[in-house]
């Protein structure tokens, strides 16, 4: 990988990393699988950028790569722990809030795919860019960001 | 709804996660890179590698065996490995290398790639099991010398190949029908427009 790969590899992770880590936690069924899930989005991340063609942002080609890592977890190549990043205990923070311990736990309660779109859109990416990371159109994305917005509800209601 | 949706979640997002040591990230990526790749090239080789070794072999036993018989089931099971080879090679590189595709295309593909394996699996006695086994079972007639000696070199054969059948049945009705079953479902998730 070239000098110039290298900087946008480590400004994008530097930017997004919080967002993806996030995005992980939601998949995992403990904290250390959080840890290897985005181990792993950033390792696919370093693989894949030589293949970046800048067709999409480079950001919604790190959110391709997140969602997909999570939802191919069953199958997923582990790769060993990468000792160069360190993760905070996020389970703390969610805990420390009950409003955001509900909106977490009904998130897990959704179906994987529902489950990281209302991630994204929680995550304040616009329906475009939401629209290219999953291939469905803006309006498409619309329609049913408006079920799960209706469907977290009612399950949040259940954790209050 | 919409907005405190929004608010309560950025409760989550005001303090740093992740910390990462930017100068040694890059080296450590390379090492985990060349250690994923020598994985897979182990693993490459295991699988076709048997296959490759016992090619030259049988090519060998052809001239040196002394029945007819038997020649004609070494020579047989040249292209019957052959066909092995290329079987596991064709399905393999469906597999979806990449994770940058649109979570779309990529569960298409995903799916396509299981479904091909799980096809191969059901499949595998036409391809990996009969095939070869009728060639050993040629040798074997041809080389033993008693009656009795034929039937358990071949009985034996054919528990060894009809446990492998038995492993592989059970190796989709485990692993893959699930995964495809799931992978079915993530995919009406994404398209249903309700």
């Amino acid at each position: 990988m070239d000098k110039e790969a290298e900087h946008i590899f480590l400004q994008t992770l530097e930017k997004e990393k919080d967002r993806i880590f996030r995005i992980c936690h939601t998949y995992a069924n403990d904290p250390e699988d959080a840890k290897d899930l985005f181990q792993e989005v950033v390792y696919n991340f370093w693989k894949s950028l030589p293949n970046f063609q800048g067709k999409s942002s480079i950001s919604t080609w790190l959110y391709r790569i997140a969602i997909n890592v999570c939802l191919k977890q069953k199958a997923r190549k582990r790769i060993e722990t990468i000792r160069h990043v360190e993760v905070e205990n996020f389970e703390e923070r969610v805990q420390a809030n009950p409003h955001l311990e509900a909106l977490y736990l009904a998130i897990k309660k959704l179906d994987k795919v529902d489950r990281a779109l209302i991630m994204l859109y929680l995550e304040e990416l616009p329906y475009k860019e939401i629209a290219q990371i999953t291939g469905l159109t803006a309006n498409h994305i619309a329609v049913k960001m408006k079920r799960i917005r209706e469907k977290l509800s009612r399950h949040i209601k259940a954790y209050i | 709804m919409e907005q405190d949706l929004k608010n309560i979640w950025k409760y989550a997002t005001q303090e740093e996660l992740v910390k990462l040591d930017q100068h040694n990230l890059i080296r450590e990526m390379e090492i985990q890179h060349l250690r994923l790749e020598k994985g897979i090239r182990k693993r490459d080789k295991l699988e076709i590698g048997v296959a490759i070794i016992l090619m030259p072999c049988f090519m060998a036993a052809t001239f040196f065996l002394s029945s007819i018989l038997s020649k004609v089931g070494a020579f047989l099971m040249i292209p019957a490995l052959g066909f092995i080879i290329y079987r596991l090679q064709a399905v393999r590189k469906y597999e979806p290398a990449a994770f940058s595709e649109s979570t779309h295309d990529y569960l298409n593909k995903l799916r396509i790639y299981y479904t091909m394996q799980r096809d191969l699996l059901k499949e595998v006695a036409y391809w990996y099991l009969i095939p070869p086994f009728i060639c050993i079972s040629m040798i074997y007639w041809g080389l033993s010398s008693t009656p009795s000696e034929k039937f358990i070199n071949i009985g034996v054969a054919a528990l060894i190949y009809v446990s492998i059948y038995l492993l592989n049945q059970s190796a989709v009705k485990k692993k893959l029908d699930p995964f495809l079953f799931e992978i079915n479902q993530e995919l009406n998730s994404l398209e249903e427009n309700n």
